[in-house]
């Protein structure tokens, strides 16, 4: 099976950022991620890579509660620069709020909306759909 | 021919206009002027003219019965009237009636006796007349018309007499009658009459008496039918007393006003009542009187516009002063009184008194806001509990999934380690939703507190941090500056502000907090400003104060702290807003109320 070349992990929590980190080496999930630890540092490194045309990462997985910049910011201003489409966002988040689930809704750049606690299962099928 | 007397013969030749008839209305004899007059006018007729005719044999046959008759003709072209008088005598052999053409009025007179008629027929009016020689009644055409009698009703003194209504009416007009007759008085009155027809209507009669060698011979007068104004007057009456209840009655002030001068002219008991001035103090003043101050200009430029618009009304809420100073919040209606011509003579004002009202109002939208307030935050705080309950606890289940197959000891320590975070984070996270809850659920009393001590305990509590990095803080509020809240909840504003100014100081200046307090309009203001980070407002606006919201990079900000601070100003009924500049400094502004 593929593997995703480079994934995006922003998240605040590093007790979640551990345990991501090692369901996706379990599952061989890519080859290498960019972890950052809110939207304000994601937004900063991904503009800087796209505009240099290093490695863009195949997939972005976005908390939305977190310090500084969060999620929706971050999408709001990353969907301005217009990236490129090989990028898929998804939301992965604690928040079960349907207010949250409307508005992630409104942004056609992200892919699918996931709820904590992710695991092995969800990983793969996200796997899938991308490879 | 018959044989004719020469006294009858000797008409012939006399002066005037005299014809002698037998019973069987042939003519014996005419003297020149019948001849080329009358005779030739009656040999003339033709269809419209026959009416001449038949009156004229008409009164002669009524001469042979009752002596004496008589008939006018009108000549409107020629403005002169024929008075036909008809008289009976007794010859040798049979009676005959002597006919005689005499000229009645003068051209002038005539036009006189027209427009009179013309007149009372416009105005309704009709003319009665008692012959008290012959005992008859003449009623004029209008004065018929108003009895309703048929043409052929034969008037008589007393079935003339029998339509005043019986009782009161008809023994007034009988006494009347009397006093003019026996006296000579004059009079003027107003009767219930039943016509002839059975309806009942209002009449105005008036008589004068003429006498003759100190006998009274003649009663002459007008009759008019006054229903129309009876009625009109009636019910005039009756709106009237209506208006002047419900003006007397009706909770609503009212102010009839002059439209020159503004003076107040008349007033109802609930004005009295809901300014407080006696009648007497009211019609001493203008309504501009009554005014607020800085209302006087807006509303006398309505009161002035009235007179120029097309609605001649307006309404809106205004503001008063009663007799003791009170502000009197009003709906008020203000509209034009105009004279029977349209012109406008008065202003009637309508107040009604809101203020109560307004007060009632007020109270209750402070509620909804209050309760709106605490809903939203509840709503905001469900979530943000499962967000964050949600958060913690799936990294636990995580870490224990782990830890269940972790075969590396190095690693299984590791895990170990995060589970004890995990852990001590969702206890963290419950003790500051219990505070949170707190806030909102135990409500506590407000007390007066010293402001200055208050805040002189918190700088004490972080002396030891300012020392370390250098902070000042300057409590510039009064030693004795006094203000209502809750004792915990301004201990921890005030300890919230100070840690945030010392978290958020900028590290490449030297750094400070100050503090003030002013009293203005009923409300304490205290201010805190500091030279600190500052924060991006129109990034992040309002979310400033939210729950678990944080905006730097900082390792101990937990967005508890300002939300908290909001939370517990809200609840002692106050407002804390806050203007900042990146780089500049931050304020914060915290509104209470004065009074408890």
């Amino acid at each position: 099976m593929k593997k995703i070349k480079l994934a995006c992990i922003v998240d605040d929590d590093p007790i979640f950022v551990f345990g991501i980190k090692k369901m996706m080496k379990l599952t061989e999930f890519c080859e290498n991620f960019l972890v950052f630890a809110n939207g304000q540092e994601a937004l900063n490194s991904l503009t800087a890579i796209i505009n240099k045309g290093g490695d863009i990462p195949q997939l972005i997985l976005l908390d939305l509660n977190m310090p500084v910049m969060d999620g929706w910011e971050f999408l709001e201003e990353f969907t301005k620069t217009n990236p490129p489409k090989e990028i898929t966002i998804y939301i992965l988040t604690s928040s079960i709020d349907p207010r949250d689930l409307k508005r992630a809704k409104q942004f056609n750049r992200v892919s699918n909306y996931v709820i904590k606690p992710i695991t092995i299962e969800n990983l793969e099928s996200i796997k899938n759909s991308l490879t | 021919m018959k044989n004719i007397s020469s006294t009858v013969q000797a008409i012939n030749v006399l002066p005037g206009s005299m014809a002698v008839y037998d019973r069987k209305l042939n003519l014996l004899a005419s003297s020149k002027e019948w001849q080329s007059g009358v005779q030739f006018e009656l040999a003339q007729v033709n269809s419209s003219k026959s009416d001449l005719l038949d009156r004229f044999d008409a009164s002669l046959k009524e001469a042979f019965n009752f002596d004496t008759s008589y008939f006018v003709e009108d000549l409107p072209a020629k403005k002169i009237r024929y008075k036909y008088k008809f008289s009976k005598f007794e010859n040798e052999v049979e009676p005959l009636v002597l006919a005689q053409r005499i000229l009645y009025t003068k051209p002038e007179e005539y036009r006189k006796e027209e427009l009179l008629k013309q007149t009372n027929n416009v105005a309704f009016i009709g003319f009665w007349e008692l012959n008290l020689s012959t005992k008859s009644i003449y009623w004029s055409e209008v004065t018929r018309k108003i009895h309703e009698i048929p043409d052929d009703f034969e008037v008589e003194l007393e079935t003339g007499i029998n339509f005043y209504k019986e009782g009161a009416d008809r023994e007034l007009v009988t006494q009347v009658i009397d006093r003019a007759i026996e006296y000579g008085e004059p009079w003027d009155e107003d009767f219930t009459l039943i016509t002839y027809s059975g309806r009942e209507i209002y009449v105005n009669a008036k008589c004068q008496a003429e006498f003759e060698n100190g006998k009274c011979v003649r009663l002459l007068g007008t009759f008019q039918d006054i229903t129309d104004r009876v009625l009109k007057n009636e019910q005039l009456r009756i709106s009237e007393e209506q208006f002047r209840l419900a003006f007397e009655n009706t909770p609503i002030a009212f102010l009839i006003i002059d439209i020159e001068n503004f003076k107040i002219l008349e007033v109802n008991a609930a004005a009295e009542q809901v300014f407080g001035y006696s009648r007497n103090k009211f019609i001493k003043k203008k309504i501009t009187d009554l005014y607020e101050p800085e209302e006087f200009q807006k509303n006398y430029l309505l009161i002035k516009n009235l007179l120029h618009q097309n609605s001649r009304k307006f309404e809106n809420e205004q503001k008063f002063v009663g007799k003791d100073g009170n502000t009197i919040l009003a709906k008020t209606f203000f509209s034009l009184n105009c004279d029977s011509k349209g012109i406008p003579k008065k202003i009637i004002a309508q107040i009604q008194d809101i203020t109560e009202l307004k007060k009632k109002n007020d109270e209750i939208n402070r509620f909804v806001e209050v309760t709106t307030n605490q809903n939203t935050r509840l709503i905001n705080f469900a979530h943000i509990v499962s967000h964050n309950l949600r958060s913690h606890s799936s990294n636990i289940g995580m870490l224990i999934d782990f830890l269940k197959n972790e075969k590396q000891e190095e690693e299984r320590e590791m895990q170990f380690e995060m589970l004890v975070q995990a852990s001590s984070m969702l206890t963290e996270t419950i003790t500051h939703l219990n505070d949170v809850v707190s806030v909102d659920i135990n409500f506590q009393e407000k007390e007066e507190v010293n402001l200055y001590k208050f805040i002189e305990n918190g700088i004490r509590s972080v002396r030891g941090l300012m020392v370390e990095v250098n902070f000042q803080i300057v409590n510039r509020v009064a030693e004795d500056f006094r203000v209502y809240a809750v004792p915990a909840y301004m201990e921890s504003i005030i300890l919230n502000l100070i840690t945030n100014a010392i978290k958020y100081r900028d590290p490449k200046r030297r750094s400070w907090l100050q503090l003030s307090a002013e009293r203005i309009n009923g409300y304490v203001i205290i201010t805190a400003t500091d030279n600190g980070l500052g924060i991006n407002l129109e990034r992040y606006g309002d979310r400033i104060f939210g729950l678990y919201k944080t905006f730097h990079q900082h390792s101990d900000a937990r967005g508890l702290g300002l939300y908290m601070t909001k939370s517990q100003i809200e609840v002692m009924g106050g407002a804390i807003t806050v203007q900042s500049k990146v780089g500049e400094g931050t304020t914060f502004i915290i509104k209470l109320h004065e009074e408890n």
